[in-house]
């Protein structure tokens, strides 16, 4: 420890002095709540609890501007990533292009074999950061799969991994982002049980909605820094889990 | 009493007298303000915030253990972290940063603390462009003012100012629709932000058990600062640590809350260090710079410890009669509202700040709307107990020696009956002339003309409740038993 630091502690603890008495082990402070009972919901939740969870996601998600679509096959969900793609205006680059995370799910969708979207450029954020960059730059839609998905505040998780950059969620103008229904849980605190339980420390995100910002007379405006459209595609996993009566999203903000 | 000429009293009145702030005050406390106490009310677990209240101040005594775990977690994970002790070491030390990586554009993420420490005329003297990317920010960045509220800089602009703003320094046409405004400062801030050199942010929270700290935002003007340039520089007071991941989480749901009655902000970024292998994106270096400026001073009494405990969500801003009225500028400090006319006094000088505390109507709705239950109006009270009698351990003088020892002498008057009623009589003869005929005072000159301006003061009774009471009400009345004459007389 350099000497400034030490002064600056001991300054401190000074400053608490008269709280000696009450001070623990640092342990005993740190000692995380017991994440035991989280872990078993989560574990023995069921398909259909996850479905009532997928209700709740949707009902939160609407006041957000965030548009969640549930889609029981990934040919549906590459069907609606190139509705979405045909139907969006590119914002800042002449052209639409798509950049996507290099991601097992992503690649199963097979994008390059939809006749619609033969002639739009895709992208891998994979290789080095200048090349990476640049095509972030260029893309009008970014392509993530979230970690977790959050049913009570209609949040996705995202941890910055090797070859899922943090740009791709945020510099193009629309993010279109994947949440397996098996990686949905109730709220924050069951989201951060399983955070912990990664292995090191990685940068995080936590997306609720698309950019926002309402500084001029309190006037609510999408896209002001981030992408102005979220797109959330729910993976449901069998052919008939898109139940009636769930949404078929169609998008005020790009479409 | 205000001295008419304060600053304080006269961008109170500038305030007062902005018809465009006056409405968005209205509006922002019938929304935030009632919004977030219904909030609370409606918790499904009534004692959260207690408990988190008394869970931040069992961290704030265990700081110093907390900041060295932190500081070993951000260095573990590749980022560094400096320990300043005043403002001037942490400019310095950031001055210094930006010399060494020869950085010739800053972009800020929205940070009070930035403001506290006046980093950016500091980069400014090195020639280094600083730019803010909160939108609020910029556009009173701009017009060269200040921010007027905590989450809401530019609430005292309307929409015309600030399309005659744009059309001026950003050279769009003149637009006063809001989509149109923001859409011009994304497209020239998205340019700054992508060629930037240093992002520069506060810090809300930060966590030691995991080594990070988070930034919320709903713009992603704070994501695109710490992705995109080359170095991210957090500014952290250094109060603003949680000691687990919970704490962290209860924390910031309670900041989103009290802030804009968001479940989450748009954004909650966790991180603490530069990008690791494999990471196509994200900065290459990461620097903590955890910040003292006065704090462990305020750590150190415990009449004021507890404001350490704040989160900054700017909630008692929205319901406070005071800020609704006045605005934040004539706070004259980054931190405005009931939270302001505490802290600011205690970094920066109680008596010069004077204002601030007597200012305040101690009304209680700001403790009733705190996420972490900080009692502020008996802090506002503390304040001015310091002002009026003075304490050496804050280097406060009394505020006014004339007003102090009027009220020795007026405690000495009414603790004996005999100088009270020589004074009725006195006081009796002397208002004679002022009384009008509406039975009430006229205004009086000097000094207390400021009371009677404006209000309708009735003059001493002819014959007093006293008097009446022992010439003609008492009579034949039983006295209380077991107390003499005297004594009443005393209590009275």
């Amino acid at each position: 420890m350099t000497p400034e630091r030490i002064a600056f502690l001991y300054r401190i603890r000074a400053a608490v002095a008269d709280t000696t008495a009450e001070r623990l082990p640092l342990e005993a402070l740190l000692a995380p709540a017991d994440d035991g009972p989280l872990l078993t919901a989560l574990a023995g939740r069921t398909r259909n609890q996850r479905m009532e969870l997928l209700l709740q996601l949707i009902a939160h998600a609407a006041p957000l501007n965030l548009q969640v679509t549930t889609c029981a096959t990934l040919t549906v969900a590459a069907g609606r990533i190139a509705a979405i793609t045909l139907a969006s205006e590119p914002e800042f680059s002449g052209q639409k292009a798509l950049i996507l995370h290099e991601h097992p799910l992503l690649q199963a969708l097979a994008l390059d074999t939809l006749a619609e979207l033969e002639n739009i450029p895709k992208q891998w954020t994979s290789g080095a950061t200048p090349r990476v960059r640049a095509q972030t730059l260029a893309a009008s839609i970014g392509i993530t799969v979230a970690d977790w998905g959050i049913a009570e505040s209609a949040t996705i998780v995202q941890l910055t991994r090797p070859g899922r950059p943090r740009s791709t969620s945020l510099v193009p103008s629309i993010h279109i982002a994947l949440l397996p229904l098996s990686h949905l849980v109730a709220d924050l605190a069951e989201a951060f049980a399983l955070v912990r339980r990664e292995p090191e420390p990685a940068s995080m995100v936590l997306i609720s909605g698309p950019s926002k910002t309402a500084d001029i007379e309190g006037c609510m405006v999408l896209g002001a820094h981030g992408p102005r459209a979220l797109h959330l595609l729910v993976l449901t996993g069998a052919a008939d889990a898109a139940a009636p009566g769930f949404p078929v999203a169609s998008c005020s903000q790009c479409c | 009493m205000i001295h008419r000429s304060s600053p304080y009293s006269e961008a109170a009145r500038d305030g007062m007298h902005n018809a465009c702030l006056q409405k968005s005050l209205r509006n922002l406390q019938a929304r935030y303000g009632k919004g977030a106490l219904d909030i609370w009310q409606s918790l499904p677990d009534p004692g959260l915030r207690h408990r988190v209240k008394a869970r931040r101040m069992q961290t704030l005594a265990h700081l110093d253990q907390l900041l060295a775990l932190l500081a070993e977690g951000v260095e573990a994970q590749g980022g560094q972290v400096y320990f300043a002790a005043t403002a001037e070491d942490a400019n310095r030390y950031v001055r210094d940063l930006a010399r060494k990586h020869g950085v010739r554009r800053v972009v800020k993420g929205k940070s009070m603390l930035s403001a506290e420490i006046g980093i950016d005329a500091v980069l400014a003297a090195d020639g280094i462009e600083v730019i803010e990317t909160d939108l609020g920010e910029f556009i009173v960045q701009i017009a060269g003012s200040s921010a007027s509220h905590i989450i809401a800089p530019c609430i005292h602009m309307d929409r015309q100012q600030i399309g005659r703003l744009f059309a001026d320094r950003l050279g769009i046409p003149y637009s006063d629709d809001p989509p149109t405004l923001t859409r011009a400062a994304r497209k020239a801030l998205r340019e700054k932000m992508l060629t930037a050199d240093m992002g520069l942010t506060g810090c809300n929270l930060a966590c030691a058990e995991t080594g990070q700290i988070s930034l919320v935002s709903n713009e992603g003007n704070i994501r695109m600062a710490t992705t995109m340039p080359k170095l991210h520089v957090a500014l952290m007071g250094m109060e603003r640590i949680a000691a687990t991941l919970d704490d962290q989480r209860q924390l910031l749901q309670l900041l989103t809350r009290g802030a804009a009655l968001q479940k989450l902000s748009t954004y909650v970024s966790f991180l603490g260090g530069p990008r690791r292998e494999g990471d196509p994106d994200g900065p290459e270096a990461f620097h903590l710079v955890i910040i003292d400026n006065g704090r462990s001073r305020i750590l150190a009494d415990p009449d004021f410890r507890e404001v350490l405990a704040c989160i900054r969500c700017g909630a008692c801003l929205n319901i406070c009669p005071v800020y609704g009225r006045i605005g934040g500028h004539a706070y004259h400090s980054p931190y405005s509202g009931p939270i302001g006319a505490v802290i600011t006094p205690l970094l920066q000088g109680i008596n010069r700040h004077a204002d601030l505390c007597r200012g305040e109507t101690l009304y209680g709705a700001c403790r009733d709307i705190c996420p972490v239950d900080n009692d502020l109006p008996r802090m506002l009270a503390a304040l001015r107990h310091k002002l009026a009698y003075g304490d050496p351990a804050w280097q406060v003088r009394p505020h006014n020696r004339l007003e102090a020892l009027g009220f020795a002498l007026w405690q000495r008057s009414i603790s004996n009956s005999w100088i009270y009623e020589m004074l009725l009589r006195v006081v009796r003869a002397l208002q004679r002339p002022f009384v009008n005929p509406q039975g009430v005072l006229d205004p009086l000159p000097g000094l207390k003309g400021g009371w009677t301006e404006g209000r309708d003061l009735p003059p001493l009774a002819a014959v007093s409740f006293r008097e009446r009471w022992r010439t003609t009400l008492g009579r034949g009345r039983a006295q209380v038993p077991a107390r003499s004459h005297k004594e009443q007389h005393h209590d009275a």
